[in-house]
């Protein structure tokens, strides 16, 4: 399986495409029953026999055998709800590490709006505090908490952030002479004393009095 | 499960990291290919029988949808371990590549972990890199060398491991560990890549010129 814009090489995708997704074929295959069910009695796949197929499989088997998708449970009603009352303490790493992958794949096949809500529902929640930690947050037991939720994608966004954060500092702080940042730039140089306000008051006054002719006190 | 032996060869080179490379797992790449010959003779059965109907691929699908499926997954399969060892090979390249790029220790010890193959693919781009910084023939500068433009032709380093006395282009020097020298930056960078001396800001530098 390889959809438009996808790198053949891609070994994160390749890894993605490994995921177990819950299936029922609707036509049997011969000759495959123990390799494709490992619980299958016989030599051969027999039709409506629900099994876990990998995720590179399912549009072959969808397409030829008519195999239908079930969502799994990652992707269900009661994950919706959980990530509706926090996303951002959800753990997505345990229940599926290509949490985002896997979900724009199986969309490509079922074609279910609900798992494209959940999904947008899922980073709404997170992306802000993902963002946030990444730029902030300094390394100890919180960190190591939070990036034990995160799934690859997520992981992947968060060490940007951090990079680009620590790169951000290196040339805010930076000593070099090629590029300084603006706390590190010298301070300018002052020009000559300005008179003060009053010196100026002062001045006009008398320029007044001398066109006029009164003194002025 | 098909295709998971293959996986396991995108598994180390996906768990090791990127200055390393694992050894090449010649009895596993064996084994794939094994397994896609199996699929391709299981493939060639079935469509022999289908031959031997002597009905058209569109009617003998109808009339025979178990095989049909079972053709459609062998090559699905096929193409799956196609794409993975593909996916290894082309990995390993890349990392050779780069290596030669970021480290000539470490290009150079990668060396037996190689198999044939990819040892004269190392060597030919070796050679192709060679004559591409070669005065005559190419930019005429070694590109390896310095990977970021530099602002100072020379550069303060401070020893890290006693190496002796080390004869460079620009001179000899004896590196002493803890010791500060001033040297060439094309010079210093490969002592500096191979951790043999770290690079100085001209402040901390006990060698300065006006000092």
């Amino acid at each position: 399986m390889l959809d438009e814009g996808q790198d053949f090489y891609d070994v994160t995708s390749i890894m993605a495409e490994e995921t177990l997704i819950p299936a029922v074929v609707r036509r049997g295959v011969k000759g495959l029953g123990p390799a494709l069910d490992p619980s299958c009695p016989g030599h051969d796949l027999p039709a409506n026999t629900q099994l876990d197929l990998p995720l590179w499989l399912l549009p072959t088997m969808a397409g030829r055998t008519s195999a239908h998708v079930v969502l799994p449970r990652f992707y269900g009603e009661k994950m919706r709800r959980k990530l509706q009352a926090g996303a951002h303490c959800e753990d997505l790493r345990s229940r599926c590490f290509y949490f985002y992958d896997v979900a724009q794949a199986l969309h490509a096949i079922v074609q279910q709006p609900a798992l494209s809500h959940l999904t947008q529902l899922a980073f709404k929640g997170r992306f802000k505090e993902l963002l946030t930690k990444a730029h902030t947050a300094a390394e100890g037991p919180a960190l190591t908490k939070l990036k034990g939720k995160l799934s690859a994608e997520e992981a992947a966004l968060f060490s940007a952030g951090a990079e680009s954060m620590a790169a951000f500092e290196r040339w805010r702080y930076s000593t070099s002479t090629a590029i300084r940042g603006p706390r590190a730039q010298s301070k300018p140089r002052l020009g000559p004393a300005r008179p003060a306000l009053q010196d100026i008051a002062n001045q006009a006054a008398h320029a007044n009095s001398r066109r006029t002719g009164t003194s002025h006190q | 499960m098909f295709g998971k032996r293959a996986v396991e060869l995108i598994n180390e080179i996906a768990n090791c990291t990127p200055e390393n490379l694992p050894a090449y797992n010649d009895e596993l790449v064996r084994l794939v290919i094994e397994e896609v010959n199996e699929h391709y003779n299981q493939m060639s059965d079935l469509v022999r029988s289908m031959n031997r109907s002597g009905q058209d691929s569109a009617e003998w699908g109808m009339e025979h949808p178990e095989e049909a499926s079972a053709l459609v997954v062998h090559h699905a399969c096929i193409l799956r371990n196609k794409r993975l060892l593909m996916t290894y090979v082309k990995e390993r390249a890349e990392r050779i590549k780069s290596l030669k790029w970021s480290s000539r220790t470490a290009a150079m010890s990668i060396r037996p972990q190689l198999s044939a193959t990819e040892v004269e693919f190392q060597q030919a781009y070796d050679r192709l890199l060679t004559k591409y910084c070669r005065k005559g023939t190419g930019v005429g500068m070694d590109l390896t060398l310095d990977t970021t433009p530099p602002s100072d032709p020379e550069l303060s380093v401070r020893v890290r491991k006693d190496c002796g006395e080390v004869v460079l282009p620009s001179g000899t020097f004896f590196l002493k560990k803890n010791t500060c020298h001033i040297m060439p930056r094309e010079e210093a960078e490969g002592l500096i890549r191979d951790g043999y001396v770290e690079a100085l800001e001209h402040d901390n530098c006990l060698l300065r010129w006006d000092t």
